[in-house]
């Protein structure tokens, strides 16, 4: 399982060094990776929430990702339930990950404001308090993760855990439900 | 009515305020680093101020644009003397500008309602190609807090707009507007700004226990 054909995944071979299973990265669904840790949680999703957004059509996703598998894994891209597009962005500069963003192994990955974020836009609809958004992520290991966010109020708080750089920590609003079975 | 007893209450919010700061600005060896945001924004400054104090203080911008109502908007001559915060991004944007104007909100919503109801907070857009009048004031009713009508949109012509920038001493936004300062400058009633804030996870606390402290002239 280590022939990858496409050329854009040499950027990702570079920062996941000898990472088994690529090939799976671009189909969603079935993670291919070599190993048997499907029954394991591999990416660990906490602190997820779209602040209700001040424009009509576009919106920030928040989020921290927590790599538990003892390799590192790049996050590729991401679809959302919410709007026609979904962006990777990982700086306020808002430059489109090509290469994705690793995340390492036993770490996590922090999405927060001005620090990077998935923009949806072209909403399908106004996004309302209190209702939630699938938002999926894909792995180039893990393949997809979904979770979901809740949509809070323009001045409400935001949900703890987001700004977690070491550990998930406990999020109820925002299950990961990556890969488990 | 009881103006002393609130003025005590407040001072007393203040001097715990300051007690917090002055804690976790000293305690270099014990837990309280945050490892996330700016740095430079998130270590407690030397002076009176949370934000990042300017050197020298920045005097309150000359420049005339135009209001979400169309009316022409002399900054310098209708913002003085008051509280001010000022701040250049667009509204097509999802990350750093609504996040930037919610920390403003949310430090109107904690201060007195004395200091906010002095208070102004300007944005000015750096796309105006984009963002009309009509579009900034739908954007900026998403931020509106009750009985409080301080917010204030303003576009104009490119060349107006670099002007303002300039004169407010920023980079001049490129990329269509979209690769902006994002500097907030908080300008006081002595026409000048002694401290500005950056986007952080603390934006809004540096900003809440600022204002007040600006509101009164210090």
């Amino acid at each position: 399982m280590r022939r990858v054909s496409l050329a854009w995944v040499l950027g990702i071979l570079v920062a996941a060094a000898g990472v088994a299973g690529l090939a799976g990265g671009a189909v969603p669904q079935a993670p291919a990776t070599g190993g048997a840790t499907n029954n394991s949680p591999p990416i660990v999703v906490t602190g997820a929430y779209i602040r209700q957004p001040a424009s009509p059509d576009l919106v920030a996703v928040y989020f921290t990702v927590f790599n538990t598998t003892a390799k590192p894994d790049t996050l590729l891209s991401a679809v959302s339930g919410a709007g026609a597009v979904a962006v990777l962005h990982a700086d306020p500069a808002m430059h489109t990950q090509n290469g994705g963003v690793v995340v390492p192994a036993h770490s996590s990955v922090s999405f927060t404001p001005a620090g990077g974020h998935v923009m949806i836009q072209q909403l399908y609809a106004p996004l309302q308090v209190g209702q939630t958004v699938n938002i999926e992520l894909d792995f180039a290991d893990a393949g997809a993760v979904v979770f979901v966010a809740p949509v809070i109020g323009i001045y409400a708080p935001a949900p703890t855990g987001s700004a977690a750089s070491t550990a998930p920590s406990a999020s109820p609003s925002a299950p990961s439900t990556g890969g488990t079975s | 009515m009881t103006r002393g007893r609130t003025l005590l209450a407040w001072v007393a919010v203040l001097a715990s305020l300051l007690l917090g700061a002055c804690t976790s600005g000293s305690a270099s060896t014990g837990s309280s680093a945050s490892s996330t945001g700016s740095e430079l924004n998130d270590r407690s400054t030397s002076g009176k101020y949370a934000g990042f104090g300017l050197d020298p203080a920045q005097p309150r911008p000359n420049f005339v644009l135009t209001d979400t109502s169309g009316q022409q908007y002399s900054f310098a001559q209708l913002t003085a003397g008051r509280p001010t915060f000022l701040y250049f991004g667009y509204t097509h944007c999802p990350d750093v500008c609504p996040t930037t104007m919610a920390d403003i909100g949310q430090a109107l919503l904690a201060v007195p309602p004395d200091v906010r109801a002095k208070t102004l907070v300007v944005f000015v857009t750096t796309d105006p190609a984009e963002d009309t009048g009509p579009v900034i004031a739908s954007w900026l009713k998403a931020f509106s807090i009750p009985n409080y009508t301080g917010f204030v949109g303003l576009t104009g012509s490119q060349a107006a707009i670099n002007a303002a920038q300039a004169a407010a001493k920023v980079p001049i936004a490129t990329d269509e507007g979209k690769t902006h300062s994002a500097q907030v400058f908080l300008y006081g009633l002595d026409d000048y700004a002694h401290v500005a804030y950056v986007q952080s996870n603390n934006e809004t606390d540096q900003m809440k226990h600022d204002l007040p402290l600006v509101a009164a002239g210090k």
